[in-house]
């Protein structure tokens, strides 16, 4: 898909509204790739979940623009609960303003197409 | 484990590996690493959800399968190939198999005039050969019983065998 300058691509806009709905939920406000990817699930109400390929690069790529920040866990974590690290991501005060306003921007689309409908031919 | 869950994380694992093949080593081993990270906490958490192997093994071929574009563009991005590159290959790559099988299907029906070679039904015979997707393809339903036929002919449509334990093998077409 190609990316309009200065806007963000529907993946990165799920991944940056998963985000802020995880830090809503409380919690530090670090999240790993399955967690965004079931609760993208979870807020669209499918069963499949993104493609591997589809998810890490669309975080690959916010990571690169400044609007998520990643660090992998202590070590020590995952050999004491017996299971891989995870890359724990946070979404950065430029990713919130990002997001935010490509929320806006989406209501106020959504605002122009409702009212072009019920204008009268 | 079962054995189509075990297959299904070894194609999810190879694929990975094929991918990030030869790539530096820090931004091989993160996207690996963070594969398999994803690989643990989906088959944890579907198995807490009550999901079935054969259900897990699936869906993550599918996650696989529907991200393996995205997964060559991500290398091309890293390897500095220009995406648009890969893009137009994987584009030629879908029109050159929907070709083949379109030539492939004319040819053989050229070939042999009596049985019908629609494309599907070629896409059919070249499923055996096909490495990854062994989802199976849906079969064309069995002849109906003809039982106008067998009263005509004074004979049971089936024996009382097969009345009694099923019919003994059904043949397709």
């Amino acid at each position: 898909m190609r990316r309009k300058p200065g806007r963000l691509l529907p993946i990165e806009l799920a991944i940056c509204e998963a985000a802020a709905a995880l830090r809503r939920r409380g919690g530090d406000g670090e999240f790993h790739g399955y967690e965004i990817a079931r609760t993208i699930g979870d807020a669209e109400n499918v069963r499949l979940l993104t493609a591997y390929g589809t998810l890490y690069r669309a975080l690959a790529r916010l990571e690169k623009m400044g609007l998520l920040r990643s660090r992998w866990e202590d070590p020590a974590i995952p050999a004491r609960e017996n299971r891989p690290g995870r890359r724990l991501y946070t979404l950065t005060a430029l990713g919130d303003a990002a997001f935010e306003e490509a929320r806006r921007e989406a209501e106020a689309a959504a605002r122009r197409r409702a009212r072009r409908r019920l204008a009268p031919a | 484990m079962t054995i189509t869950l075990a297959t299904a994380l070894r194609l999810v694992r190879s694929w990975t590996r094929i991918y990030t093949a030869r790539m530096e080593r820090e931004a091989r081993d993160a996207r690996r690493d963070e594969i398999e990270s994803d690989l643990w906490e989906f088959h944890e958490d579907a198995r807490r959800r009550g999901a079935s192997p054969t259900g897990i093994a699936l869906h993550m071929l599918l996650r696989l399968a529907l991200g393996a574009p995205d997964d060559l563009l991500w290398r091309a991005e890293q390897i500095h190939v220009r995406p648009r590159l890969v893009r137009e290959a994987l584009w030629t790559v879908a029109a050159a198999s929907i070709a083949f099988v379109w030539w492939l299907s004319s040819a053989l029906q050229a070939v042999d005039p009596q049985r019908s070679y629609e494309p599907i039904n070629v896409v059919r015979l070249l499923y055996p050969v096909h490495p990854v997707a062994r989802v199976p393809l849906p079969l064309p339903a069995p002849p109906p019983i003809d039982f106008g036929r067998a009263r005509r002919s004074g004979r049971a449509a089936c024996s009382a065998e097969e009345l009694r334990d099923g019919p003994k093998a059904v043949r397709y077409p």
